[in-house]
């Protein structure tokens, strides 16, 4: 097996606010193979943005800290790096699709100039091939009339158009880690699906590998070849995709699973996880799931549980889950 | 069936230029020509996807929005003919759920006076009356803990959609339009919401519209489905049948690019629509889905369908 592309080694990131601070970040350790696509799965605040930021060198300092761990990089550790040496990965080596296309592209410059920044940002390359490398890119991502589009500014895109050009600026240079933070969540379903389908495509074609955050365990299905998930800032269940879905083994995971309505017939009431996601400020001790847990007991109230492996590939971080 | 709303040919749009005579040279067509029936104690679901219409819809049952054509009839009165003290009647009756609580209640008030604001016109004079009916509601929907004094920033966003609900059951409703009202929320926390609006229903005997655009939520809680694309209703069918064996193109490709929550399933072959919605301030002609539609013909692109079949499912296609 080859070495991985990112590797995550006990990562700890911490909000210095003035009501205290929140370890959104609480010792997570992650990895993604090339062309691996990786879902890192959770719910509102559960740090797995956070987690992202951390690695792409955008989490916003002051107040953030990351307090220890390394983030390898092709085995290169990004955490020492200075400002600069960030700018020039990012773009290039890793790349970033965020939730709102609206907001991460600027509205006062045109599709193409944005486009041509980051290639001639990272490579010693002439203005007319930036273009000509542009345009095939639009192409590429399936923007009709791309040598027109160039010249078009953000908001005369629909959401999926805009969509569709923060993925051709990300593969540009092409990345051997694209991040893709909640990609179709502003999009409506059939949009969501084309994007789904143009993001399959060219995983395949550029061979990068994925890491795929995201809320919606249906887009999980589909997209991901391993799992990780997030709860109150660490990582309770690791697993391949199709052993999580079958075989959940934290209880977080299989509330959630069990939650989601789906489309087959039959359902009478949907399970729920009561309560909500703890306060990080005032995390509770020990396993950070237990209020909302239904089988805690007394020592998960007491110790906090760590990853253990249950199965080859297949970690939970729970004391009632053991093999 | 008895028909609490019935609706009659509604169209709204919305004019784009301002114009001091004629008629406006832009406009857009939100809702157009919809005839359907809300029977008393349904669930009716309405899907679409973002400028289907389908809040336009909403908002125009309850004459939040005036109809441009058409009427609302509601237990057989036409609502646009209401004066003033049968027009308060009428709010009292129908209510609405929004779907971001935070942006529809004022940041000033607290709970209480959020709950309470629609009760003066109601049995509950006197302060106290108020506050102890705010209690129960809060209870009602599951925040018998909590205090009625705080503002709404304090609360969580599934604590909101619940105070929201709570509101809009203040005043004794009987119909309840809901506005996308789990969108916003977490998978876990979406659950328990929806599992509250499906018990209210059973305990309170309310009719519900329920606007969507997840069609996973609409199937667990609606018993029929009406569906939008650009302002028309292009299938209306029990969920059974809609879900089962969907006739409009339209509603195929949509329920066919729902991801599937089962990784063994991932491989199926998919349909996927291409394009984008046209505009609609100008609506192609014909069947509105033609530009897109695999099964478009000459008809379809000059005649418009009519909504047409069974009581049991009703669709707009020249092929179906």
């Amino acid at each position: 097996m080859a070495d991985p592309v990112l590797d995550v080694r006990d990562l700890h990131v911490a909000l210095h606010t003035r009501r205290g601070v929140i370890h959104a970040v609480d010792h997570v350790s992650l990895h993604i193979d090339p062309g691996e696509t990786l879902a890192l799965v959770g719910e509102s605040g559960c740090g797995k943005t956070m987690t992202a930021l951390s690695v792409i060198g955008l989490v916003p300092k002051p107040p953030g800290v990351i307090e220890g761990g390394q983030v390898l990089l092709g085995g290169d550790d990004l955490v020492p790096k200075s400002d600069e040496e960030m700018r020039r990965l990012r773009g290039d080596r890793m790349a970033m699709v965020f939730q709102e296309p609206m907001t991460s592209l600027d509205p006062v410059f045109t599709i193409g100039a944005q486009l041509m920044e980051t290639l001639l940002a990272h490579r010693a390359i002439s203005r007319a091939d930036a273009h000509a490398q542009s345009v095939a890119m639009l192409k590429r991502v399936q923007i009709p009339e791309a040598e027109r589009r160039m010249d078009n500014y953000p908001h005369e895109l629909s959401g999926g158009m805009r969509q569709r050009v923060m993925i051709a600026i990300a593969l540009l240079c092409r990345p051997d880690l694209l991040i893709a933070d909640e990609p179709t969540t502003a999009l409506d379903v059939t949009t969501q699906a084309q994007i789904l389908e143009l993001l399959r495509e060219l995983r395949g074609e550029f061979g990068m590998a994925l890491l795929l955050i995201t809320h919606a365990l249906g887009v999980v299905a589909e997209m991901a070849d391993r799992v990780a998930v997030m709860y109150a800032g660490r990582v309770v269940e690791t697993a391949g995709v199709e052993e999580i879905f079958a075989n959940p083994r934290h209880p977080y995971t299989k509330g959630l699973l069990a939650s989601i309505p789906d489309l087959a017939d039959g359902q009478e009431r949907l399970a729920t996880i009561p309560g909500t996601v703890p306060n990080l400020l005032h995390k509770p001790p020990g396993c950070c799931f237990w209020p909302r847990c239904p089988i805690a007991e007394a020592r998960c109230r007491a110790q906090e549980p760590a990853l253990a492996e249950l199965a080859p590939g297949h970690q939970a971080a729970c004391w009632k889950a053991s093999a | 069936m008895t028909a609490l709303v019935e609706l009659r040919g509604l169209t709204k749009h919305f004019p784009l230029d301002t114009v001091m005579w004629g008629t406006p040279k832009r406009v857009v067509h939100a809702v157009d020509d919809v005839t359907l029936d809300i029977a008393a104690g349904e669930t009716l679901g309405l899907v679409g996807e973002t400028g289907s219409g389908k809040s336009t819809l909403g908002r125009t049952i309850l004459h939040l929005n005036a109809p441009t054509a058409g009427v609302v009839r509601y237990r057989g009165e036409d609502v646009g003919g209401l004066d003033r003290a049968a027009m308060q009647r009428f709010r009292s009756r129908a209510q609405i759920v929004f779907q971001d609580p935070y942006s529809s209640f004022d940041p000033r008030m607290t709970i209480q006076d959020i709950i309470a604001e629609g009760m003066v016109h109601g049995a509950h004079r006197t302060r106290a009356a108020r506050a102890a009916r705010v209690r129960d509601l809060l209870r009602t929907v599951g925040l018998g803990h909590v205090y009625s004094d705080g503002y709404p920033h304090q609360f969580s966003g599934g604590q909101r959609q619940r105070i929201g609900i709570a509101r809009a059951l203040a005043v004794d409703p009987e119909f309840v339009v809901l506005d996308e009202p789990v969108s916003a929320l977490d998978v876990s926390v979406q659950s328990q919401v929806l599992n509250l609006l499906a018990s209210l229903r059973e305990q309170l005997g309310l009719t519900y519209l329920f606007i969507s655009h997840d069609l996973s939520v609409v199937r667990y809680l609606c018993t029929r489905v009406a569906v939008m694309y650009l302002g028309r209703i292009v299938e209306l069918a029990e969920t059974r049948a809609l879900y089962a064996a969907p006739r409009h193109p339209y509603t195929s490709v949509l329920l066919a690019a729902v991801p599937i929550a089962d990784p063994r399933r991932r491989h199926r072959p998919r349909q996927v629509l291409q394009g984008e919605v046209p505009s609609p301030i100008h609506p192609p002609p014909g069947c509105r889905f033609h530009t897109r539609c695999p099964k478009a013909t000459t008809i379809c692109r000059e005649e418009v369908p009519a909504l047409a079949g069974d009581a049991t499912h009703m669709v707009a296609c020249h092929h179906a």
